[in-house]
């Protein structure tokens, strides 16, 4: 085997070469399988194999990787040790390029080829893309990681249409020289990736989750030449802001079902807030006091009076979307109105929004050539004033980006002072005509020409028809706000209410459960665009009323790039407190944080960011993410293994730190050791909360139990059984679940016998025969006896106890519902007997059972001897049953009379409870009809009705 | 429930009601109810004149009280087994069912209003075999054990079968008395709801 790089021999099988020490051994980006050195292609799933360490030396990512970006990529702790991330995969390589090959010379291609990638990696540096690899005659590129950036699908397409164009370019250069056509293809996808270990030359280890770069990969080798191919997921994150096409559902190697592809056709200049007014806006709600002072600063202007308003507002808080209403309101109004928005991918794009702003003026269209251009803005700039004559070769520039034989000889500083002069004197000529309001939208995002043009031109705005307004997020800081004639607004998230006006516009007005706005607006917060999104989601999953409350991409991508620009050291603290939870307090996380040392500075940072709020100061300082969003995005960002260890410290921390009163933290701390995978703690603490749970009637044991039973070892049988155990009473009284509880115990009695431990299988057994007694499994009461008679057997040789006697009496009440009363007063003697060497003489069947088989007097006599005591004791419950068994005896024995006595003075103590009554109504019906007293006999009948739906004969 | 719907003459009612009871304590294996719905059942098949869905659902209600030692319901089906068996003219099941329960009437008990129906029950038997010093002897003994124990529908039942004997046997005083059992008993079922009971009366009634 011949190592790649220095091209000496290896034993075969060898992974690292003798001589260098290059890893000889390669792995297919698609399929993972394997590779031996050298090869080009997977020799299972045809893939073109990443260059070999030689050649990757000579074609590496550092050599074509911006300085400012290498370095903050390694400044990043969290590229040595990897992350997860959502990317948007890229990747794209020359068609045929060995075609190419035969054409050139060596010398040539190599040179066209260094030229090609390195136009190539240009283009996706514009856009905050990072090489990741080069293949052979292309490049894999990264949108998303290892430096979180906002709109990372929107960014990776951009690249892929900037490098068609370029390419297109180069393309028309060869032909003409060298007789060739370079033709590009590109497949994108987006998805969740581990971002592994980045090296010292930028290359990253990543490993695929899901097949987000398998699909991407594939989707390029099925593209044609040009085209631009992007998988579902990317194609929901662009859709409105790229022009493209469905291509079908296609087979795809790999893929077990057919895959939706989309081609992307060209840019579209949309806003955000156009493509979602394309699918229809939800009404605007709680934003009244925020239109009034835009009204208020617009009266202003009208009068002269020149403004800037600031709308500040995290994102999602609906900032666009209130400037887009205050244009409604400008419907009627004799108004200019333009709009220019900065991009997160555009901050090195000079007069991005002033260039924007322009083409609205002068109605500039995207196919618009040069001459077309030209004359647009000749028109109206002379039409506004004749004397923006002189203005127009700079204006022109900007909006062509053609060089102008005119103004060649200015040094770039004159040049960029008369540029803002021209611009200056549009809007003072424009403000003339009519009152003239400028949006320039996403501050934050604003290129530095840009800025500085916007605080040349705030300066001279005071005395004019001018109404600026910003939207900008928090922490950007406005270089104007010491300006008098500047203010700002601040949009507040709603209120719960103002939530569900927006939660039940958004159903169609489809009746929304209080518990769903409720779970919504916590999860949201307030926030409407997330609002949206989730209900969004919700309805795209045909879920509106149930299901988890995710927040989608479009959401989290936002609030990944805010934490991807903090410092490295403030963003693992984040992480970190992500862990402990949605609050956490400053204690504990000094104890798991990477720098303690550096703890408050950290905290400091992230209050003042709004990630995080202080939310107590005493005893200890406890904080809360800011919104639950903020902690999901940091939480999920951290790799599985290192999430495990820290849930797996703070989970030790919390030992240390509250061993005094551990019992409260019982369910944090299954929480931590459960996520931590320690499946021994986990299942401890699991078990203690639910053991908590449980003793509180409170039905979220059974989530607890059946969390420890997943950590239980397979090997412990026994631990098994008893959560098994514990979970069969919660679900039949806390869940009412009576078959869950059968299956159970059934479970769980199995294991006991296996291990034959009495002790549990008695009282396993005990629960069994209830849920057959009372009608669950097929509800037949011989099981019931089985299971009894099972007890009995186990218990015989053990002292009397009145639980022994409870198992005989359970034995004959169930022979008298057999039908076999002489057992009953076999059993039912047996009972009665133990009570009695126990000196506690509980009741039992025995008189209904001797009555039955006809001893009559000894029978009633026993039932009537504790029928008095027993009413004067009050014991409800008990009560019930002996009315019953006596009012049932003495009907059958047709003594009408004594049953209405009897049965009548049972009730007025039952009271209305239903069940108990229902048992004493039965004989009483029949005694009433016995006595031809049908009024009272119907009303017993309509009671007994009434109840019999409830049970198994309903 | 069974018994509710039979006294108001729902017949199709009270079979439905009884049927699923049946398959519900079936299932339950729970006897002791079963037993006592086939009995239910067999009364609405006797007055509906189904003689062989009665006679079956009496053995069945009979099987299961037999095998269960159940004195108590024995006691309950045995007099609607012979009555049956008499209006069918078999009269040597009648009398084996005649015998039976009364054996099972073990002396020293308190057997309360329970022995009533086996009295009419055996009375029906003797009137039918023309027996009439018999027959009266159990009516009146029937008679008084309903009131004892305030057995209204019970009574008004004995009163028209004893007026059914007295027709049969059509002695000096026995149309004046049939007639005064028979108002007795008109009264009753209408006070009691007891549709096809009163329907019946008054039909003889009219005969008379």
């Amino acid at each position: 085997m011949k190592c790649s790089r220095c091209h000496r021999d290896n034993p075969v099988e060898s992974n690292f070469c003798l001589h260098c020490g290059a890893r000889l051994v390669v792995t297919c980006v698609a399929c993972g399988v394997e590779l031996p050195a050298g090869s080009r292609f997977c020799n299972k799933c045809g893939t073109a194999v990443p260059e070999a360490a030689g050649d990757a030396h000579r074609r590496s990512a550092d050599n074509y990787t911006p300085k400012h970006l290498a370095d903050r990529i390694l400044a990043s702790k969290s590229a040595l040790e990897g992350e997860r991330k959502q990317v948007t995969v890229l990747f794209c390589d020359v068609v045929e390029s060995t075609r190419l090959a035969e054409r050139l010379d060596p010398e040539a291609m190599h040179e066209l080829m260094d030229r090609i990638l390195r136009l190539m990696a240009e283009s996706v540096h514009r856009y905050e893309g990072t090489v990741n690899q080069f293949l052979g005659d292309g490049v894999m590129a990264l949108f998303g990681a290892p430096l979180g950036v906002e709109e990372h699908a929107q960014r990776a397409v951009q690249a892929a249409l900037a490098i068609r164009e370029t390419m297109a370019g180069l393309s028309e250069e060869q032909r003409s020289r060298h007789g060739v056509e370079i033709r590009v293809r590109f497949g994108l996808n987006t998805g969740l990736v581990v971002v592994g270990r980045i090296g010292d030359d930028l290359r990253m280890d990543y490993t695929a989750v899901g097949d987000t770069t398998n699909l991407a990969a594939r989707l390029q080798s099925r593209a044609e030449p040009g085209a631009i191919l992007i998988g579902e997921a990317t194609h929901r994150l662009v859709e409105g802001h790229v022009r493209s096409e469905f291509l079908g559902r296609m087979e795809m190697k790999g893929f077990q079902e057919p895959v939706g592809v989309h081609r992307i056709i060209g840019r579209r200049r949309r806003t955000r807030l156009e493509i979602r007014e394309e699918r229809g806006l939800s009404p605007l709600v709680g934003r009244d006091r925020e239109l009034a002072l835009l009204s208020e600063a617009f009266a202003r202007v009208r009068e002269g009076r020149g403004q800037v308003v600031g709308v500040v507002a995290d994102p999602g808080t609906g900032k666009s979307r209130l400037v887009h209403e205050f244009r409604r309101t400008l419907a009627s109004e004799r108004a200019t109105y333009l709009v220019g928005a900065c991009l997160p991918y555009a901050q090195s794009t000079p007069y991005t929004p002033i260039v924007d702003i322009l083409r609205s003026n002068f109605q500039i269209d995207d196919g618009d050539n040069t001459l077309q251009i030209d004359e647009k803005l000749r028109r109206g700039a002379l039409a506004l004033d004749p004397s923006l004559q002189s203005t127009l070769p700079f204006l022109r520039e900007l909006l062509t980006l053609q060089p102008e034989e005119s103004i060649k000889a200015l040094g770039a500083a004159a040049k960029r002072q008369k540029t803002f002069e021209a611009i200056r004197a549009l809007t003072v000529a424009g403000s003339r005509r009519a009152p003239l309001i400028l949006v320039v939208e996403d501050l934050h995002w604003i290129d530095q020409t840009s800025e500085d043009y916007l605080a040349y031109v705030i300066d001279s705005l005071a005395a004019l028809r001018v109404l600026l307004v910003t939207t900008q997020r928090p922490g950007y800081r406005v270089r104007w706000s010491d300006k008098t004639y500047y203010r700002q607004i601040a949009v507040d998230v709603l209120t719960e209410a103002e939530t569900t006006i927006l939660i039940q516009s958004l159903l169609d007005g489809r009746a929304v459960s209080e518990a769903l706005v409720r779970r919504l607006h916590e999860r949201a917060e307030g926030n409407p665009f997330f609002v949206e999104e989730i209900v969004r989601s919700l309805r795209e999953r045909g879920d509106a009323l149930k299901g988890t409350l995710e927040f989608p991409e479009t959401a989290q991508g936002i609030v990944r790039a805010r934490l991807d620009r903090l410092d490295e050291r403030v963003k693992r603290t984040a992480q970190v407190a992500a862990v402990i939870g949605r609050e956490f307090g400053e204690r504990l996380l000094a104890e798991v944080a990477d720098t303690p040392a550096c703890l408050s500075d950290d905290l400091h940072t992230l209050t003042r960011g709004e990630f995080v709020r202080e939310t107590r100061f005493f005893p200890e300082p406890e904080y809360l993410f800011k919104h639950a969003i903020i902690q999901d995005v940091a939480y999920e960002s951290i790799l599985v293994r290192r999430r495990q260890q820290l849930h797996r410290d703070i989970g030790r921390a919390i030992e240390r730190l509250y061993a005094d009163r551990l019992v409260e933290y019982h369910a944090v701390l299954a929480h931590h050791f459960a996520h931590g995978n320690d499946p021994r703690k986990a299942v401890e603490y699991l078990v203690k909360a639910g053991d908590k749970a449980a003793a509180a009637a409170a039905p979220e044991a059974m989530t607890l139990y059946r969390r420890a039973l997943d950590f239980v070892d397979a090997d412990d049988a026994k631990g098994r059984a008893d959560i098994l155990a514990k979970m069969m009473p919660v679900a039949y009284f806390q869940l009412q679940d009576g078959e869950q509880s059968l299956r159970l115990a059934e479970e769980a009695l199995a294991i006991y016998e296996r291990l034959g431990d009495r002790q549990n299988i008695v009282a396993v057994h005990l629960h069994v025969q209830t849920m057959y007694a009372v009608g669950y499994g097929d509800g037949a009461e011989s099981r019931a006896i089985d299971h009894l008679l099972a007890i009995e057997r186990l218990t015989d040789d053990e002292p009397d106890s009145v639980q022994k006697g409870q198992v005989y009496q359970r034995i004959a009440h169930l022979y008298l519902h057999r039908g076999v009363p002489a057992k009953s007063v076999e059993w039912a003697g047996r009972a009665v007997a133990l009570y009695e060497r126990l000196g506690s003489p509980l009741g039992t069947c025995l008189g209904t059972a001797l009555t039955y088989t006809g001893r009559v007097r000894a029978g009633l006599a026993y039932n009537m001897r504790n029928w008095e005591p027993l009413l004067a004791s009050g014991n409800v419950p008990i009560i019930s049953i002996l009315a019953h068994e006596l009012t049932h005896t003495l009907a059958l024995l047709r003594d009408g009379p004594s049953v209405v006595r009897i049965g009548e003075q049972a009730l007025s103590v039952l009271g209305g409870g239903a069940w108990l009554s229902a048992m004493v109504r039965r004989p009483l019906l029949h005694a009433y009809l016995l006595s031809g007293d049908m009024a009272r006999a119907a009303a017993a009948a309509d009671a007994i009705a009434a109840i019999e739906p409830q049970t198994y004969l309903g | 429930m069974g018994a509710y719907h039979l006294r108001q003459g729902r017949h199709d009612l009270a079979r439905g009601y009884l049927e699923s009871v049946i398959v519900a304590h079936e299932q339950r294996m729970n006897f002791a109810a079963v037993g006592g719905a086939w009995f239910q059942l067999a009364d609405v098949e006797f007055r509906a004149g189904n003689r062989i869905a009665a006679e079956s659902a009496l053995e069945k209600a009979l099987g299961i009280a037999r095998d269960g030692s159940n004195v108590l319901f024995q006691c309950w089906i045995l007099p609607l087994k012979a009555r049956c068996a008499v209006r069918f003219g078999d009269h040597p099941t009648a009398e084996r069912a005649v015998d039976e329960g009364f054996a099972l009437l073990t002396s020293g008990e308190d057997w309360r209003g329970l022995p009533a129906p086996l009295h009419v029950a055996r009375a029906m038997l003797a009137a039918s075999q023309r027996r009439w010093r018999d027959a009266e002897a159990d009516f009146d003994v029937a008679l008084a054990i309903d009131r004892r124990y305030g057995c209204v529908h019970a009574e008004a039942v004995t009163l028209m079968e004893y007026a059914r004997m007295q027709v049969a046997r059509a002695g000096p005083d026995d149309g004046a008395r049939a007639r005064e059992h028979l108002d007795r008993a008109v009264k009753i079922f209408k006070g009691t709801d007891a549709v096809g009971d009163f329907d019946e009366a008054n039909a003889l009634l009219g005969r008379l």
